[in-house]
């Protein structure tokens, strides 16, 4: 009964198999299949795997793989016989054709795929034929795909067998002629054909391909281009300029053909393998070369060489290092040459000269990469903070703001609010280089200071505009205080109209309210200075006034920094002139008296003889008083012969001015502040971190005060000992490089 | 050096009490304990009462503390220089918190913790206690005691007048005399710094402990303290002079 089934059995298999046999020999070879032919075979592909009366799929299956197995023997003997010049050309016509095939018989075979599916014996979901082939559990039971089961095949009977013919073929083409590779689609199909039949796989597609083709393939060119840079770097009759210009072309061609006809990981390695041959073998002569050709003032050349190093590791950073070398010694020559010039713009434009050019160069040359730019960014630093960029003893950030009120000043010859722009821009620009952007801070704050209670600023746009440039290099705390000053001004604006309301028509006093703290103002009024009755009443008016708008809030008079107008009625001509309080409230008495003593001076408005005596002596180099000595002592009388030309004018005062010792101030109160801002960033950092080793310390207080100015290491430990000493830290008693905070 | 360096304290410490010096020399222990006893309020056992005794003989006269006078008495009788090691371990073991000075409580406790009750027993102990600080741990916490009682109330840093002789004194208590010693003590007359923090004066253990007597392995990156630096500069100054 058996043995009848299974003769039965086996008779129609054999007779639908045969039929198979036929369609799929067609369509193996992609010869014409008719429809009616197509469609029976199919059924009887579903016939055979329909498990009732009984299934014929496992033998379907084994016949298949033999019928694969000889067919791509077929092929691969073919092949055998097959000359080098041709075999890449045979083979990938024939994987093309047998790829093809394939799949049309994937779909033709659709019956037993899905059938081996059902059966479990491989499951067409990824994860878990990744989970099963991890476990070792996918054993030999499992069937492949139709598709995958040829691919196999081929691999298996064909890659395998002829690996090493095919591969020399395919190096030997590659190298024959680089530029002209004839059979570029073959190799492309080859690579191909390598890595599709492991495309079935779970993992390791690429397994196969990299440790065979790719592997020798790297390992000839790695040869190749070892061989001929030798060569070339040694050719005494080109140089190493057109050693560079070969390099970039090989690469180029390399990168162009490994895109289109090689597997991308393999053109990376292949870029990767060839830059190593041919630079970072060369490396130093290479480099000697670039310090040749930045000295040459090669650009066009250097570019070539730049963009050539630019993946590689060490390449760049090497050749932008002497580029920064070149920059500092250029810009350096051109500092250097102005060291007997006193005028402050010589500095400004020869900088901003220099800037336009490095900034050229590396945009144009080395398109702004990181590099070629910090190159720039680091030798602009050092030439602007160096000794010689000092004009008549003022640094780089005295220079600086000193420019910046010659600018923001009335009487600047600049109008145009584009040029006052432009010009600030470029200070800035300058700025962003210098170290000690505090001291910076401290001189502009004091010209700001002077411009705004003297009113002398050309407009408050251009004042505010230039804060805003400020704030966007160094940040809002920056600038914090330049803000409030101008946001006194604008307050005290709106309280002088709304005073003049109150005070109606006959006001004349102008007043300015400048919050304390933010303003550089020393009190320098003598506290027992009594004002001149006739003002008195005055300025009790506004403090009155003030009171009753903002309660709680004290004023203090500036009266060194208060000026007013006297009309000196008593000379032929009539002048007005602009003269501090003191040096009116000395005028003022002469409404009374005609002459006056320094002892009279002193006792009524109780003001300290020095004070007085400074007073007095700017009134009289003014010729509006004149000295006469007495046996009593010296006293003074009016000029009543006193001429000017200007109507207005305002006394010469010789109190200010004394830029050197000024400078001395500015400099050792910058140092005093510095170490109080050290202070506090070491208090901060310890505070949230608690702990902290004294490199990170450092490296983090040097973070944090990058953008005021550069600390010195010594001066940060220096504020740390003190911290110590004050016990807001404490070293740890394990490790002696640890810090603690002491709450 | 070390010994004109030293001379202040001596004269420091003579400055009161000349006379009353003369006068006790002379009885020991026993004599004047039970004159002296009516005046100490509390009855206390034998042992606390030969201490009393043995205190009250350094007292001073206006307070209840041993005073320059009497430590000075008491290195007489103990046979030892004021300016010896050993009365810094002395002062160690006392605890004391001020140069010249021990207060009852101080004298007292120290002692008993010595188990000493009068002045040949002190004697007899002085080797002990030389050997306990030979320890090295122990020497760590007594050159770690020097820095603050070296120190004048409320101050936080010595002078260096004041912590050049410290260094002296406390390493004469060191097993060996540290190379670097006088370099540095020399390094700091010349320098301008004018006290020393207790961060420096910990740090400097640290530092021979460490550091090669050539300097060759010091590292101004690390976290020394500046004035370490600054030798470090001052050492490299003097070689290159030497070589050049």
């Amino acid at each position: 009964m058996t043995q009848a089934l299974n003769t039965q059995k086996s008779d129609t298999f054999d007779r639908k198999w045969s039929d198979i046999v036929r369609t799929i020999s067609s369509v193996i070879r992609l010869e014409g299949v008719d429809r009616k032919k197509w469609n029976d075979s199919f059924s009887d592909v579903y016939a055979l795997c329909m498990p009732y009366p009984v299934s014929y799929a496992d033998t379907l299956n084994n016949y298949l793989e033999k019928f694969f197995e000889q067919h791509v023997l077929n092929i691969k003997y073919e092949l055998d016989s097959c000359h080098r010049i041709h075999l890449l050309n045979q083979y990938s016509t024939q994987w093309n054709m047998f790829n093809d095939g394939v799949r049309y018989l994937n779909s033709l075979f659709s019956a037993l795929n899905s059938r081996n599916a059902k059966k479990g014996m491989f499951d067409s979901r990824q994860a878990n034929r990744l989970l099963l082939s991890l476990y070792g559990l996918l054993g030999d039971e499992s069937k492949l795909e139709v598709s995958s089961m040829a691919l196999k095949c081929w691999k298996e009977k064909l890659i395998i067998p002829l690996n090493e013919r095919l591969t020399e073929a395919v190096i030997f083409e590659m190298q024959n002629d680089r530029q002209e590779v004839t059979y570029r689609t073959q190799i492309h199909d080859l690579v191909k054909s390598y890595i599709e039949v492991e495309a079935w796989q779970v993992m390791g597609q690429l397994f196969y391909y990299t440790h065979n083709l790719e592997e020798s393939l790297l390992r000839a060119e790695r040869d190749n281009y070892r061989n001929e840079a030798a060569a070339r770097i040694s050719d005494s009759s080109s140089t190493i300029g057109d050693y560079i210009q070969w390099a970039h072309r090989q690469l180029k061609t390399a990168r162009d053909f490994g895109r289109q006809y090689l597997h991308a990981g393999t053109q990376i390695k292949l870029c990767r393998e060839i830059e190593d041959r041919l630079l970072v073998d060369y490396l130093d002569r290479l480099k000697d070369e670039a310090v040749h050709l930045i000295n040459k003032q090669d650009f066009e050349q250097l570019s070539v060489m730049y963009r050539l190093f630019k993946d590689v590791p060490e390449g760049l950073s090497g050749i932008s290092d002497h580029l920064q070398t070149y920059y500092t010694e250029q810009g350096m020559n051109v500092i250097h040459k102005l060291k007997t010039s006193k005028n402050y713009q010589d500095y400004i434009t020869n900088f901003l000269r220099i800037h336009t050019r490095y900034l050229e160069i590396t945009t144009e040359y080395f398109s702004a990469d990181s590099y070629s730019k910090e190159a720039m960014d680091h030798s602009l630093e050092k030439i602007v903070n160096s000794p010689e960029f000092t004009c008549d003893g003022a640094k780089a950030a005295e220079i600086l703001a000193k420019q910046c009120d010659a600018i923001l000043r009335k009487g600047s010859k600049i109008v145009s609010e584009a040029e006052v722009d432009e010009r600030l821009t470029q200070l800035v620009t300058i700025f962003s280089y210098v170290d000690g952007k505090d001291i910076f801070l401290r001189f502009y704050s004091r010209n700001l200071a002077n411009r705004l209670i003297n009113s002398t600023y050309i407009s408050q746009d251009s004042e505010e505009n230039m804060i805003q440039k400020l704030k966007a290099c160094c940040g809002y705390s920056y600038t914090n205080k330049l803000q409030r000053m101008l946001q006194d001004i604008r307050i005290s604006e709106d309280l002088r109209i709304k005073f003049q309301l109150k005070a109606g028509e006959k006001n004349i006093l102008k007043v300015l309210v400048l919050q304390s703290g933010s303003w550089p103002i020393q009190r320098r009024t003598a506290p027992s200075f009594q004002l001149p009755e006739d003002l008195t009443p005055l300025l009790m008016g506004f403090e009155n006034f003030y009171h009753s708008q903002f309660s709680g809030r004290t004023l203090q008079w500036l009266h060194y920094r208060s000026t007013m107008e006297v009309s000196m009625t008593y000379l032929k001509n009539v002048h007005v002139v602009v003269a501090t309080t003191y040096q009116a409230s000395i005028l003022l008495l002469f409404n009374k008296q005609d002459k006056v003593t320094l002892e009279d001076i002193m006792q009524l408005y109780c003001l300290p003889e020095e004070d007085v005596t400074r007073t007095l002596a700017s009134l009289v180099e003014s010729k509006i008083l004149q000295e006469e000595s007495q046996l009593g002592g010296t006293e003074y009388l009016l000029n009543m012969n006193y001429s000017n030309k200007h109507f207005k004018f305002k006394i010469a005062s010789t109190m200010l001015k004394d830029t050197a010792s000024d400078r001395n101030n500015v400099h050792h109160s910058i140092n005093e502040d510095r170490k109080i801002f050290l202070q506090a960033a070491i208090v901060r950092i310890m505070k949230a971190r608690k702990a902290q080793t004294h490199n990170q310390l450092i490296s983090e207080v040097v973070e944090q005060s990058k953008s005021r100015f550069q600390p010195n290491i010594s001066i940060i430990k220096k504020c740390i000992e003190l911290l110590m000493e004050k016990q807001y830290l404490v070293r740890a008693e394990e490790d002696k490089t640890l810090y603690r905070y002491c709450a | 050096m070390g010994q004109n360096s030293t001379k202040p304290k001596k004269t420091q410490l003579s400055k009161p009490q000349v006379s009353e010096q003369i006068i006790e020399t002379i009885p020991e222990m026993d004599l004047p304990v039970r004159s002296k006893k009516t005046s100490t309020p509390p009855p206390q056992s034998s042992k606390g009462d030969s201490l009393e005794s043995f205190f009250l003989t350094y007292k001073d006269s206006d307070s209840d503390q041993i005073m320059a006078g009497g430590v000075e008495r008491f290195c007489n009788d103990l046979k030892v220089d004021p300016t010896d090691f050993i009365v810094l371990a002395i002062a160690w073991k006392f605890n004391a918190d001020q140069m010249c000075m021990f207060t009852r409580e101080q004298f007292i406790t120290g002692c008993s913790e010595l188990n000493v009750h009068n002045i040949k027993e002190f004697r007899k102990m002085l080797p002990t206690l030389k050997s306990e600080t030979s320890d090295k741990s122990n020497f760590k916490k007594l050159y770690y005691f020097t820095f603050q009682f070296g120190l004048e109330q409320g101050q936080r840093t010595l002078p260096i007048e004041m912590a050049v002789p410290l260094w002296q004194c406390v390493f004469l208590g060191a097993e060996n005399r540290p190379k670097l010693l006088d370099d540095w003590l020399t390094f700091l007359q010349e320098s301008s710094a004018k006290f020393i923090s207790k961060d420096t004066w910990n740090m400097f253990y640290y530092f021979i402990e460490t550091v090669q007597v050539d300097l060759s392995n010091y590292d101004e990156t690390d976290a020394w303290p500046t004035l370490f630096d600054d030798f470090y500069e001052f050492q490299e100054d003097k070689k290159n002079t030497k070589t050049a």
